[in-house]
C-alpha cells in the first residue's frame, strides 16, 4: 500500500469530477478509518489507515489478540500527512511527508460515497477504500396487510449493534391496542414477533444494514415522529396519513446522499401504482413491499441478520457495500 | 343571553370558541425584530390575524405575494396592529434567521402589526400543518403550495376564511371582514329596519309608475 501511495504520482485528469451526493448534510468526511485493498495486493490482508480531522494519517496494525482482532497504531507505525484538492467534494487526495509539505503522491477520487470513496493512480487499478464503522446499523421496514377497511400494523425499527454485540432497538409506527389505533412507540412485544420473516403473502419485510450516517438520518426522522406522538403535534388527523408520511420520510432519508439503497416516492395522483390503488390502510404494505422488490439484493434474511447482529464486532465493522460492489461472500442466503 | 341583554337588544359577551394553545401550539418564534414571541399567547390569542408563508430566497410567487399583502396593509390602515395583525411565516427557518426576514421585510414596508417570523422547523411545520393542511401528502410537503394562500382566522369566535395572496386588494380585505364579529343585534334591527324602508319606498315608487301607466 505505502508503495502505492508513495510510489507512483497520479496522473490524474482535473477534468473528471468524482461522482458525488448532494450538497447540505451530504458533504464527504474523511475523518475516520478506512480499509484498502490495493490491486494486486493480497485481498486476505488488508490494510488500514485512520485520516484524522487534523490531516493526520495514521497506518494500523492487525493484532490477534485472543479470539479477537484488534487494529492499532503499532510503535513506530508509519504517520504521513493529507490533504483534499476540497473536502467536502474530493476530486484529488495528496499525500505529504511526516514534515507537512514534503509532496509524496497523489491520487484521484473517481467516486465516493458515505461508506465508501475510489482512487485512481496512474499505476493500478482502481483502490476501493470502506469506512470502518465502530458498531452495526440496521434498519428493517415491516407490514401486514391486515383487514382490508383497517389495514395492519406497519412500522419502522432501527437495530443498533455495538462493539460488544449487544443490540438497541428504536421502532415507531401504527399498530392495534385494543382495536384502538395507535401510531407511535412500537411496543417491545409486537416488536419481537416480527423480528423473524414470515412466509405469508399478508406480510412484508426489508431488512437492510445501513451505513452510520444513514441510521443517523433515519434516526432524526424517527425521533421526530416519536417527539410528534409523545406531544401531541402530529401533522394529521387521520392517523394512516401519519404512518404512510413517516414510512415515507424514513426511507427517502436512507438514500439522501446516494443511490446505494432504492427509493420510491409515493404520487398521489392518479397514475400512482400504489396510492392510486389502494386506500389508506393498505399503502403502507404496499410500499413495503415495493421498498422490498427494489431492493432485493440487499435484503438481509434471518441468518444473514442473527450473524451480522450476533458478531460481535469490536469496532472492526466494514461499512456495508453497493449492489455493484457486492462480492459472493456479501450476497444474502437465498430463500428456504 | 340574559333576560335584560334579551329585551334591549344588547349582547352578552360570548365566552371564546378559541382552540386554544392545544390546537396552534404556543412554539417559541422570533420575529423579524428578533423579538421572542409564543405562537398562541402572543400572536394568536384574541386576535384577528392574517397568516401567510414566504421565504426570502424564493424567486416566484412569494415577492409577488408579499407585495400583494403590503398593499392590503396599506388598506387595512390604522387597524392594522390593533384590529387586525398579520404575520408572514418563513418556510426554510433553517434559511431564514432573524436577519435574512428583516433584510426581505424592508422594502415592503412592513410597519407595526405586520410581523415576519423564523423559529424551529419543527414548530413551524406543526404551525403550517395546522392551519393550511389539504390531508394530501403531496400538496402538504410542496412548500410551492404554501406560499399562495392567506388563512384568515378570528380566534375568540373561532371563525375562518382563506384567500389566495395574490387576489385583489379588495378581496383580501373582504375575506378578512367576513371573520370579524358579527354586529350587535340592536344595530342589525335597526340597519334592517332602514333597510326595509328603502325597499318600501322602493316599491312604492314602482307602484305608483306601474299605476300612472
Amino acid at each position: 500500500m505505502k508503495s502505492l501511495m508513495f510510489g507512483a504520482l497520479a496522473a490524474a485528469s482535473l477534468a473528471a469530477g468524482a461522482t458525488a451526493f448532494a450538497a447540505d448534510d451530504c458533504d464527504f468526511d474523511i475523518s475516520g478509518t478506512w480499509e484498502s485493498a490495493p490491486a494486486g495486493a493480497d485481498p486476505t490482508v488488508p490494510a488500514r489507515y485512520r485520516f484524522g480531522a487534523d490531516g493526520l494519517v495514521t497506518t494500523l496494525s492487525r493484532f490477534d489478540v485472543g479470539d479477537r482482532v484488534e487494529w492499532r497504531e503499532a510503535a513506530g507505525a508509519v504517520t504521513f500527512f493529507y490533504r483534499l484538492d476540497d473536502p467536502k467534494s474530493p476530486s484529488i487526495i495528496e499525500f505529504l511527508g511526516p514534515d507537512g509539505s514534503t509532496r509524496r503522491g497523489s491520487m484521484e477520487i473517481s467516486r465516493y460515497d458515505e461508506g465508501s470513496f475510489t482512487t485512481l493512480d496512474a499505476n493500478s487499478d482502481p483502490t476501493r477504500w470502506v469506512r470502518i464503522e465502530a458498531e452495526r446499523y440496521f434498519v428493517a421496514f415491516v407490514a401486514q396487510s391486515g383487514e382490508i377497511r383497517t389495514g395492519g400494523p406497519a412500522f419502522a425499527m432501527l437495530i443498533r449493534t455495538d462493539a460488544d454485540g449487544r443490540s438497541l432497538f428504536d421502532a415507531f409506527g401504527l399498530y392495534f391496542a385494543q382495536d384502538a389505533l395507535i401510531v407511535g412507540t412500537i411496543p417491545a412485544e409486537l416488536r419481537r414477533k416480527f423480528m423473524n420473516e414470515s412466509r405469508l403473502e399478508s406480510d412484508t419485510m426489508l431488512r437492510l444494514e445501513l451505513t452510520s450516517a444513514e441510521f443517523e438520518r433515519a434516526s432524526k426522522v424517527l425521533r421526530t415522529w416519536d417527539r410528534r406522538a409523545r406531544e401531541h403535534k402530529m401533522l394529521y388527523e387521520v392517523p394512516y396519513l401519519n404512518n404512510i408520511v413517516f414510512l415515507e420520510q424514513m426511507a427517502q432519508s436512507l438514500n439522501k446522499c446516494g443511490d446505494r439503497i432504492r427509493v420510491k416516492k409515493l404520487g398521489w395522483n392518479v397514475g400512482d401504482e400504489i396510492t392510486a390503488r389502494y386506500n389508506l390502510p393498505q399503502i403502507p404494505f404496499y410500499y413495503i413491499r415495493s421498498l422490498r422488490e427494489m431492493n432485493e439484493p440487499l435484503h438481509l434474511r434471518d441468518a444473514d441478520l442473527q450473524k451480522r447482529m450476533g458478531s460481535a464486532c469490536a469496532g472492526n465493522c466494514r461499512a456495508p457495500a453497493r449492489v455493484s460492489e457486492l462480492g459472493r461472500h456479501d450476497l444474502p442466503s437465498r430463500r428456504p | 343571553m340574559k333576560r335584560r341583554a334579551l329585551l334591549t337588544g344588547e349582547p352578552a359577551p360570548r365566552p371564546s370558541a378559541s382552540l386554544g394553545p392545544d390546537y396552534y401550539t404556543n412554539a417559541v418564534l422570533r420575529t423579524h425584530e428578533g423579538r421572542e414571541v409564543r405562537f398562541y399567547d402572543d400572536l394568536m390569542k384574541d386576535k384577528i390575524v392574517a397568516i401567510n408563508f414566504i421565504y426570502t430566497w424564493c424567486e416566484n410567487t412569494c415577492p409577488l405575494s408579499t407585495a400583494n399583502m403590503a398593499r392590503v396593509q396599506k388598506a387595512l390602515g390604522a387597524r392594522v396592529g390593533r384590529d387586525v395583525h398579520m404575520y408572514s411565516f418563513t418556510l426554510k427557518p433553517w434559511q431564514d434567521d432573524v436577519a435574512a426576514l428583516k433584510e426581505y421585510a424592508k422594502p415592503y414596508g412592513a410597519g407595526p402589526g405586520w410581523e415576519f417570523l423564523t423559529g424551529d422547523n419543527y414548530d413551524l411545520e406543526t404551525i403550517r400543518f395546522r392551519l393550511f393542511r389539504w390531508d394530501h401528502p403531496a400538496l402538504d410537503f410542496n412548500l410551492e403550495q404554501h406560499v399562495g394562500m392567506v388563512r384568515i382566522i378570528n380566534d375568540r369566535l373561532d371563525r375562518w376564511s382563506m384567500c389566495p395572496t395574490l387576489a385583489t386588494t379588495r378581496q383580501v380585505v373582504d375575506a378578512i371582514s367576513w371573520v370579524e364579529p358579527t354586529k350587535p343585534l340592536a344595530v342589525r334591527k335597526r340597519e334592517n329596519v332602514a333597510t326595509q324602508a328603502r325597499i318600501d319606498a322602493e316599491t312604492r315608487h314602482l307602484h305608483a309608475i306601474v299605476a300612472r301607466n
